[in-house]
């Protein structure tokens, strides 16, 4: 690890303040991935911001159909909210079911947005990868790729967005707070993350000095049945290799109303199927025809390389495997 | 950069970095008075490179500097700012290469050299024509296992503490499996007298091979204290653990074995293709296990080496029987199903009911009662036998099983104990505790012996000052220092008793040594209390405390000097083993190709058990790496680079507690009286065997797929990649 300058401002202004000055420095909020790269000598920043003193970013508070989640609430906290909890289950599941209990109660909302992958060319420095060392080349794309993403790629970076929080996040029609230089705004959680194209170094919409201050997601009929089913070869304590965030509104004849679906592990980013609510709209989810389109649209332009094709049919079976346990739950509360 | 060499250094950087106090390089490390020898019947080296010795790359990971500073991580951050420039080769890598780093398509080595305690193998095995026999099989049986480049990945970093006390007096302390070997290869390179170096390692946070032998950075910490002028302690990061201290290679077995049509095994024959450094041949004998588990008249192993950039594997746990054990058990399976019958029942016809490798007895076997008592806890009955016809909703549910087994390693060992007039009892030798209970035993044997309670017996261990033990290693440390320890008390108890009785003036004066016991301190007659003490006695004469040592010696040392792993490995003309047998239930969802173990039972008999629980828990971990070996565990190679990938926990997969099902662990009483005093085989190695070759057996018999690449990963059930067994 490179040596490097720590603050701890007190206020969000003076944290802001600090980042403009030194716009090499970062915001060190849990510290669970930062510091990791840091000790890998993947990132060196010369200054830490330690934004934990900051008050008021942690809070949590459901009212009026809506969820409001501060960017330094912990990740255990959110899981274990009540509200959380009984009104969007699936974003519970996909904060419980990442990382580890130790990591959960350090890692804040905000920095899991913006984990950085598990590519295991970007986290070695002594590989090229054009995440970590822009124009290096991609040593994955035909390396050892069989964690990595079939969908959205470039021939830049095949790395795979590694979270679960923020794909529940993008099915359940989400938004991420700003604030920054040029003031506070607010921007669609489907929006934050950016395609690798052929700056797969820039990762998310965020400006140079801005921070994440809180998220928020809809609460209603959807988030009430939303389930995160994520696919990993050991049972605990691993990366997707495929994950799917789904919500579906059934009416009580069991068709759906109305549908929601991200899909995790096999995307360069957070990989939202637009196509869900038109597809299972007035559709059962044992519809084979319908479910079919459904898993074709999702895995519509998958680029599988040479290890991780098999993403792809778990990724259509996990679907259809999800929609269905929603389906079974819902019909289990109608009787 | 895993194959050049390096053109230019330059310190300058990492020497200005605040807290350094020395920079070494290749051209500025000071110089080993000798170097390792490859073999060495005294000393167990992990490999002969010597690094840091010249500017020529020969391995991805190989050491080409080191940094002292005040703290870790001064340390480590002025290492980065070492500025080097290389002339850079193409590396050779992977088993795939047509020809290895010599320009060949691999050698074929004559014998295989693993240290003191197997010593030679020889490089290929012919009993009658295995090649032939197959000519007359009703049923034959051909294939390839590739089996993955694993690591040890013990919790316990490795590391080493090398503290001068004198300009020829070092103590080192280590992360040690044997203090003794330590000791030995340190001051043989560092031109030094043995009793002028101190090792010390009383606790070792997990070892499993890789902590036994002698590796580079022990001498590199020495040198580097020498050259200080102060103590110098080294600890090798995660990522350097998967270059510095070896690894079980990647392997490739190619198996042909044909049997009659009633199942009768006829003949085998085995070729393993591995890689090795530049420098010297190793070679996993994973050939070992079809020389002695069944009755099999022909066979004829082979293993071919290709040269390539890496540096040298070494033991790791069951070395031999984990790979051999799962390619020979999957094998049994296999031919079980190509010929409709139970695989319990094909292992019966083909039980060895003698030692196949020299048609002697075995010292004790009880390995069809193993079948037996596992067959009825696991409820192999219930198995349907046809693939694919047990399920439970979405899932496929299988069985299958295999037989365990390991060879039976005895070394010499020394213990010495010692009783006090304060009634306490010490138990010494310079053992090592990895985790196995090295203390415990030694304080039960000893307080067994001499009719004190536990807590009155203390263990010294891990110190070269210590009563000379072998390596924690081979699963023999318990049985052959068990066996000294035993030795020992049972002198020390004859000597009191000898005093009590033989001094004028005792009250026991005269009495028959034969018809006195030792209880909690006291001294009993016929049973009844004499109201004489231990204490009193040792001080009726004189005395404050009173040793004695102990030793067991298997005969010419137990290790192999002739070259014939045979005769060497045992004194009585007796083939000794553990054996055990292994039932896994697994559940596969083929939507999803998760495969999740629910079930695991091991029946074992390995002689005497001493303390169940300590027993149990090895067997618990054997297990457990057995399933992991199926599952999950693989170190990437990236051959473009020739670099390992993964070489960090987070990405090198192990089971969690929730992959782990309840393992019910069961022991058989097996007294065996030809192995050691105690009557103990050990437990530490058979855990890991056979369990991989019946989780591979039960996703067969829930999918219908034979899958012989390892670890088995859903790509292998999603990408419909199904290896049906195939009749030559």
């Amino acid at each position: 690890m490179q040596p490097f300058s720590y603050v701890e401002p007190r206020s969000r202004a003076e944290a802001l303040r600090l980042a403009q000055a030194y716009p090499e420095a970062r915001f060190l909020a849990g510290g669970t991935t930062l510091v990791d790269l840091m000790k890998s000598g993947v990132v060196h920043p010369p200054m830490l911001i330690d934004v934990n003193r900051i008050g008021g970013l942690d809070e949590i508070e459901a009212a009026e159909g809506s969820l409001r989640l501060g960017a330094l609430a912990r990740m255990s906290d959110a899981a274990s909210h009540e509200a959380v909890r009984t009104q969007a289950p699936g974003l519970s599941e996909s904060l419980l079911f990442a990382a580890s209990g130790q990591l959960r109660n350090m890692a804040s909302l905000g920095g899991n947005l913006l984990q950085r992958t598990r590519c295991l060319y970007f986290r070695d420095r002594h590989f090229p990868c054009n995440k970590r060392a822009p124009g290096s080349g991609c040593g994955a794309i035909d390396g050892e790729n069989r964690a990595l993403a079939v969908l959205g790629t470039s021939a830049a970076c095949i790395a795979n967005y590694p979270g679960d929080f923020a794909i529940m996040l993008v099915a359940l029609d989400g938004t991420v707070y700003l604030d920054g230089p040029a003031g506070e705004r607010a921007v669609p959680a489907a929006t934050f993350h950016r395609l690798p194209a052929d700056t797969p170094h820039i990762e998310t919409v965020l400006a140079p000095g801005e921070m994440i201050t809180a998220i928020s997601l809809p609460l209603g009929a959807l988030s009430r049945q939303s389930r995160y089913l994520k696919v990993r070869d050991r049972s605990s304590y691993e990366y997707a290799s495929v994950s799917v965030a789904a919500a579906a509104d059934f009416a009580p004849d069991g068709t759906i109303r109305d549908a929601r679906l991200a899909l995790g592990g096999l995307a360069a980013k957070p990989w939202p199927v637009t196509e869900a609510a038109l597809l299972l709209a007035g559709r059962r989810p044992d519809d084979p025809v319908a479910m079919g389109r459904l898993m074709d649209a999702a895995v519509d332009g998958a680029r599988p390389r040479s290890g991780n094709a098999y993403k792809v049919p778990q990724a259509r079976s996990a679907i259809r495997r999800a929609f269905a346990t929603l389906a079974r739950r819902s019909a289990r509360s109608v009787a | 950069m895993a194959r050049g060499a390096i053109r230019t250094v330059d310190t300058l950087a990492a020497e200005a970095v605040p807290g350094v106090v020395r920079v070494f390089t290749p051209d500025t490390m000071p110089r080993l008075p000798s170097v390792p020898e490859q073999p060495d019947w005294d000393i167990m080296y992990g490999s002969s490179f010597v690094p840091m010795a010249d500017r020529t790359i020969h391995y991805a990971g190989q050491p080409i500097g080191m940094v002292l500073a005040e703290t870790l991580e001064a340390a480590r951050h002025a290492a980065t700012l070492i500025h080097y420039e290389f002339a850079a080769e193409e590396p050779v890598v992977g088993l795939d290469v047509t020809t290895d780093l010599a320009g060949e398509p691999g050698h074929e080595p004559e014998q295989i050299w693993l240290g003191f305690v197997a010593g030679y193998l020889p490089g290929a095995v012919k009993r009658g024509s295995g090649a032939a026999a197959l000519d007359h099989a009703a049923v034959r049986l051909e294939g390839r296992w590739r089996l993955s480049t694993n690591h040890h990945n013990p919790m316990e970093l490795v590391a080493s503490t090398a503290s001068w006390e004198s300009a020829d007096r070092l103590t080192l302390y280590e992360t040690s499996q044997h203090v003794a070997n330590h000791r030995n290869g340190l001051a043989k390179l560092l031109g030094l007298p043995r009793e002028n170096v101190r090792v010390v390692a009383s606790y070792v946070g997990g070892g499993f091979g890789c902590k036994g032998p002698v590796w580079p950075h022990s001498w590199l910490a020495a040198l580097a204290a020498k050259a200080a002028g102060r103590p110098v302690r080294l600890v090798l990061s995660r990522a350097q653990m998967y270059t510095a201290v070896g690894y079980r290679e990647e392997q490739w077995i190619d198996l042909r074995i044909g049997a009659t049509q009633e199942g009768k095994l006829l003949g085998a024959t085995v070729t393993k293709l591995s890689a090795t450094p530049a420098w010297e041949d190793w070679v996993e004998p994973s050939w070992y296990p079809f020389t002695f588990m069944y009755d099999l008249p022909a066979l004829e192993t082979r293993c071919r080496l290709l040269r390539a950039n890496v540096m040298a594997p070494t033991f790791m746990r069951a070395p031999g029987e984990a790979p051999g054990m799962l390619v020979q058990e999957c094998a049994m399976n296999e031919l079980a199903a190509e010929l409709g019958v139970d695989p319990i029942e094909l292992r019966l016809r083909n039980h060895a009911d003698v030692y196949p490798i020299d048609g002697s007895q075995w010292s004790s076997k009880r390995l069809k009662e193993c079948y037996r008592v596992g067959a009825e806890r696991f409820g192999w009955a219930s198995r349907s036998p046809t693939p694919r016809s047990m399920r439970e909703g979405d899932l496929l549910i299988g069985m299958g099983m295999a037989s365990a087994s390991h060879t039976v390693y005895r070394q010499p060992a020394s213990a010495r104990v010692t009783i006090t007039t304060t009634g306490i009892a010490h138990v010494a030798a310079s053992a090592t505790d990895i985790g196995t209970g090295t203390a415990t035993f030694l304080r039960q044997i000893t307080a067994d012996e001499l009719g004190l309670p536990l807590d009155a017996v203390q263990a010294l261990i891990g110190d070269t000052g210590l009563p000379e033990a072998p390596m924690q290693a081979g699963a023999s440390l318990t049985s052959s220092l068990g066996s000294a320890a035993l030795a020992a008390a049972r002198t020390l108890r004859g000597r009191v008793l000898a005093l009590a009785t033989g001094t004028e003036g005792s009250p026991l004066y005269g009495h028959n040594e034969n018809d006195l016991a030792l209880d909690d301190g006291r001294i009993l007659a016929g049973g009844n209390p004499t109201g004489q003490t231990v204490s009193g006695v040792l001080r009726r004469a004189g005395l404050t405390e009173l040793s004695s040592d102990g030793r067991f010696d298997p005969g010419g040392m137990g290790q192999v000097r002739s070259g014939d792993p045979v005769r060497d490995r045992r004194e009585a003309p007796r083939g000794m083993h553990s054996f055990g047998a292994i039932f896994a239930e697994v559940a596969v969802d083929p939507e999803l190709g998760l495969i999740r173990v629910r079930r695991l039972t091991g029946v074992y008999a390995c002689g005497r058990i001493l303390n169940p629980k300590l027993a149990e828990s090895q067997l618990i971990g054997g297990i457990t790496w057995g399933m992991s070996q199926a599952l999950f565990e693989v170190t990437h190679m990236d051959a473009r680079f020739g670099r390992f990938t993964n070489t960090n926990l987070s990405e090198y997969m192990v089971p969690v507690n929730l992959d782990v099902p309840v393992i019910d662990v069961t022991f058989l009483d097996d007294p065996d009286p030809y192995i050691n005093p105690l009557g103990v085989k050990g437990v530490g190695e058979i855990g890991i065997t056979g369990v991989a070759a019946a989780i591979a057996d039960a996703v067969w018999h829930a999918t219908g797929k034979r899958l012989r690449t390892l670890p088995i990963l859903p790509d292998a059930l999603l990408d419909g990649d199904e290896i049906s067994s195939t009749r030559c």
